[in-house]
């Protein structure tokens, strides 16, 4: 989840704004479909949308891995407690020919959800993302909403993420060399033998966070009061072409749903 | 040195990250070699040698790709009772190891290894206490907290941990990394006399040569994951210029009798010590004088 | 013309309890620091010298005396992101100076903050991977980097602020030789052509062996002050003082002791050979 894999191609080069927006619109979109139709219509520009962007559908099989728990629970639950016309009857179970066209359109549903959000973090950078999320709420600046200390934040994270998972191993082989026992026992015993490890790197984290601030403020960061930025974030015509299609999408799939599709 | 008893071999230790994916990389291959009982070994390595992920191999706590670590004989990953077992017998202090302390007592932290040995509450206070003894550390900061202590203090406070499980073989990964020459020097005295006190091996992971040079029997060099030099310390230091190419510092003085011997005079190549160096010129001047 | 000036300057640490005052770590410190000069701080440690260091850009302001960076007073809020643009702070620990997942973004940092033109910051940018040599470097993460790289990448970060004098503590305590190696050319280098002022806290005596001038701490105060090779010679003090002299002087030493008469400042490798070649090949 949320790995990032460079490259060149079209959707690389979308403004991360314009691809925030767009997957709010094909979200929308996809709540909104309920026949077979605008579902094929959103898969179509998803499979588009994937195959522009050279992420193979074994990488994104591999991030849907994960969630199989969650959507065969969910097919399950849609088959089994859907009313209608039965298909299937045996002891209490009744399975219902609604039961499996909702199951069918919710996994669906799910799957292509977690696609395209998976498409976007995949083909984005962490940073530019932060940078896009920031940009669009700015408005809500005026509310006084900390937006820039929140995508602040979030990039400060993401940044020591790859350190403090660095850290956990070195501590818990530190740990392991002076016999502690990470795997075995029941879970209260399991609990109590993270100890060891989570001390350390809380102590770490905080002593690095103290560093950090410090380090921070001697490169003169004040807020985001007269901050400027080196990459400024651009539209350009492909992004107006794709924010276009994404409102047209929702729209179609609206007005297919009126006439009852 | 003592008698010549191996208390750790290692056949054809080959150690691959990843292995059999596109991020593959070989740490060590087909490492050979020895730690005799009691003796004072030196691993050197610049950083990306090979010689971390070799050292966790020696109390399992990595698992070879292939090849084998013996201990006493026996292949440690053999069975899981011989594994657990080896992390007492081989006590490994990593680089910076007060980031590792997490008790509310020195105390209580210094018997963290020995608890774990499900050893007599007596054993413990006596083997606490004892390694407390060998890094320094007064009796009045045993029931302080770990992260009131100075820098320098916590790192012994890490050290004590694992000397208190008395590891047969004790391995420490930079124990000075980061302190002051006071500080080193300290460390390196209480390590010398632990040695001398226990008779237990030691072996002394750094990519520092004088420091490892004044105090070792024996050096194993590593580069690009294989030992590519082992010896004395003087054995050793008559390769500077194919130490120098595996990027690892010798000792300044070793670069004046280096530059000495390239600028024709004849003086002995195997030094590293201020005192060897004053006496290998000592001599050559004498030499003169007398001829 | 002096740019940094230290005036009687007194410091204590707080302790958590309140209203109880720690011993001080500096005692009326009195310093100097010249325009584009390399001065390097030597001490062990809790000699007060990197209590000193902090001082430099308000990052702790005395108890008693007063510091002025560029004529402006520490401990004047107002003044503070005017003394930090012209007085850079590497520190010790590569990981922690880091805020970004790509290189070039944090380089950027300090500009940005800054409100640099955008233009501006891309050229600050590249200017200043290229001196510490990374520019090859400017679209990788940082935590895939080495020690020594990461700390290069850190000094870039405030070489983009174009400082007019760059404090570094403890810059290589962490590094391995190589990386150690590399960040003292890179200060010689700001020096030498850059014209940037540099002062090097360290426990380190060869990474001093080409400053200016050399200052050597000891419990909370000044105790020796003067070149390089004048401080040197005072090898028995030092030793005192818990540091060590470089080993080219403390062989020099030793044979003098025999009855050579060998010249105490010849500090490098090539110097000190020289000055043994010119005895031995009579």
């Amino acid at each position: 989840m949320g790995q990032y894999f460079p490259g060149d191609t079209i959707i690389h080069r979308l403004d991360p704004r314009t691809k925030l927006l767009f997957v709010v619109f094909y979200i929308v979109s996809l709540f909104t479909a309920k026949s077979w139709i605008s579902f094929g219509i959103i898969m179509a520009v998803l499979i588009t949308a994937v195959l522009a962007s050279k992420v193979s559908f074994k990488t994104i099989f591999k991030g849907l891995k994960p969630l199989v728990i969650i959507i065969i629970f969910t097919a399950v639950l849609n088959m089994f407690f859907t009313q209608g016309e039965p298909l299937v009857e045996f002891w209490v179970i009744t399975i219902t020919r609604e039961g499996v066209t909702k199951a069918v359109l919710m996994v669906l549903r799910i799957i292509m959800l977690i696609t395209g959000t998976l498409l976007l973090t995949y083909t984005t950078s962490p940073l530019a993302l932060t940078d896009g999320l920031e940009a669009l709420l700015r408005p809500l600046k005026k509310i006084r909403v900390p937006v820039h200390e929140i995508s602040m934040m979030m990039s400060i994270a993401l940044r020591f993420i790859p350190t403090l998972i660095e850290e956990t191993d070195k501590i818990m082989s530190a740990q392991k060399a002076r016999g502690a026992d990470f795997d075995s026992g029941n879970l209260i015993e399991k609990a109590k033998a993270l100890i060891p490890l989570l001390v350390p790197l809380f102590v770490s984290a905080f002593r690095r966070a103290d560093e950090l601030a410090i380090a921070m403020e001697s490169r003169c960061y004040h807020g985001d009061k007269g901050r400027t930025r080196m990459k400024q974030l651009k539209m350009k015509g492909h992004d107006y072409v794709v924010l276009g299609l994404s409102v047209l999408l929702l729209a179609g799939v609206i007005v297919l749903g009126r006439f009852g599709f | 040195m003592t008698e010549l008893t191996p208390i750790i071999k290692t056949e054809k230790l080959t150690h691959i990250y990843s292995a059999g994916t596109p991020f593959e990389s070989v740490a060590i291959q087909d490492v050979d070699m020895e730690i005799q009982k009691g003796e004072f070994l030196a691993v050197i390595g610049h950083t990306g040698s090979g010689k971390s992920t070799f050292i966790q191999h020696l109390n399992g706590l990595l698992k070879p790709t292939s090849g084998r670590v013996l201990f006493d004989g026996e292949d440690i990953h053999s069975s899981k009772k011989l594994t657990r077992d080896v992390r007492f017998k081989v006590g490994l202090v990593f680089q910076y190891p007060e980031y590792q302390l997490f008790e509310e007592t020195v105390y209580k932290d210094i018997a963290f290894g020995p608890k774990n040995m499900k050893l007599t509450e007596q054993e413990i206070r006596d083997r606490v206490l004892e390694a407390a003894e060998f890094v320094g550390l007064p009796k009045s900061v045993m029931d302080k907290s770990p992260f009131d202590l100075s820098g320098g203090q916590k790192r012994r406070v890490a050290i004590a941990g694992v000397i208190a499980m008395r590891p047969q073989v004790l391995i420490l990964d930079e124990p000075t990394a980061g302190l002051d020459p006071g500080g080193c020097e300290g460390i390196l005295r209480n390590i010398r006399d632990y040695h001398k006190a226990t008779g237990s091996a030691v072996v002394l992971v750094t990519h520092n040569m004088s420091d490892a040079a004044k105090n070792v029997d024996r050096m194993l060099v590593f580069n690009k994951g294989a030992i590519a030099i082992r010896g004395t310390p003087r054995e050793v230091f008559k390769r500077s210029e194919e130490l120098q190419d595996m990027h690892l510092s010798v000792p300044n003085v070793t670069k004046v009798i280096m530059r000495l011997r390239a600028m024709g005079i004849d003086i002995d190549p195997s030094v590293y010590t201020v005192e060897q160096a004053r006496d290998a010129i000592v001599a050559v001047k004498g030499g003169k004088r007398r001829a | 013309m002096s740019i940094i000036n230290f005036n009687n300057v007194t410091y204590s640490y707080k302790s958590e309890e309140e209203g109880i005052s720690l011993e001080p770590a500096l005692r009326g410190v009195d310093l100097e620091i010249e325009e584009g000069t390399f001065v390097a701080i030597l001490g062990h440690n809790g000699s007060g010298k990197s209590t000193l260091a902090k001082h430099f850009n308000g990052i702790l302001v005395p108890d008693d005396g007063a510091v002025t960076a560029f004529g402006m007073d520490t401990a004047d809020e107002d003044m503070l992101i005017d003394i930090r643009r012209r007085v850079g702070m590497v520190f010790q620990n590569p990981d922690n100076q880091i805020v970004s997942n790509v290189v070039e973004e944090d380089v950027a940092f300090a500009p940005e903050n800054l409100g640099v033109e955008p233009k501006e910051i891309r050229r600050r940018v590249d200017k200043a991977l290229d001196m510490v040599g990374m520019y090859n470097y400017r679209l990788h993460a940082p935590h895939l980097l080495s020690g020594g790289q990461k700390q290069r990448i850190a000094i870039a970060g405030v070489l983009a602020m174009a400082p007019k004098c760059i404090v570094f503590d403890e810059p290589t305590a962490m590094l391995d030789p190589g990386g150690r190696e590399d960040i003292v050319k890179i200060i010689r280098e700001l020096r030498e052509e850059h014209g940037v002022a540099v002062v090097l806290i360290t426990h380190h005596m060869e990474e001093t062996v080409h400053a200016d001038r050399l200052i050597v701490m000891d419990g909370g105060n000044i105790v020796m002050d003067g070149k390089p090779c004048e401080i040197f010679t005072h090898v028995e003090e030092l030793k005192a003082l818990g540091l060590t002299v470089p080993e080219t002087t403390e062989l020099i030493w030793e044979l003098n002791k025999k009855g050579f008469n060998l010249p105490l400042e010849a500090l490098t490798v090539e110097e000190c050979a020289q000055a043994l070649f010119s005895v031995l090949k009579e």
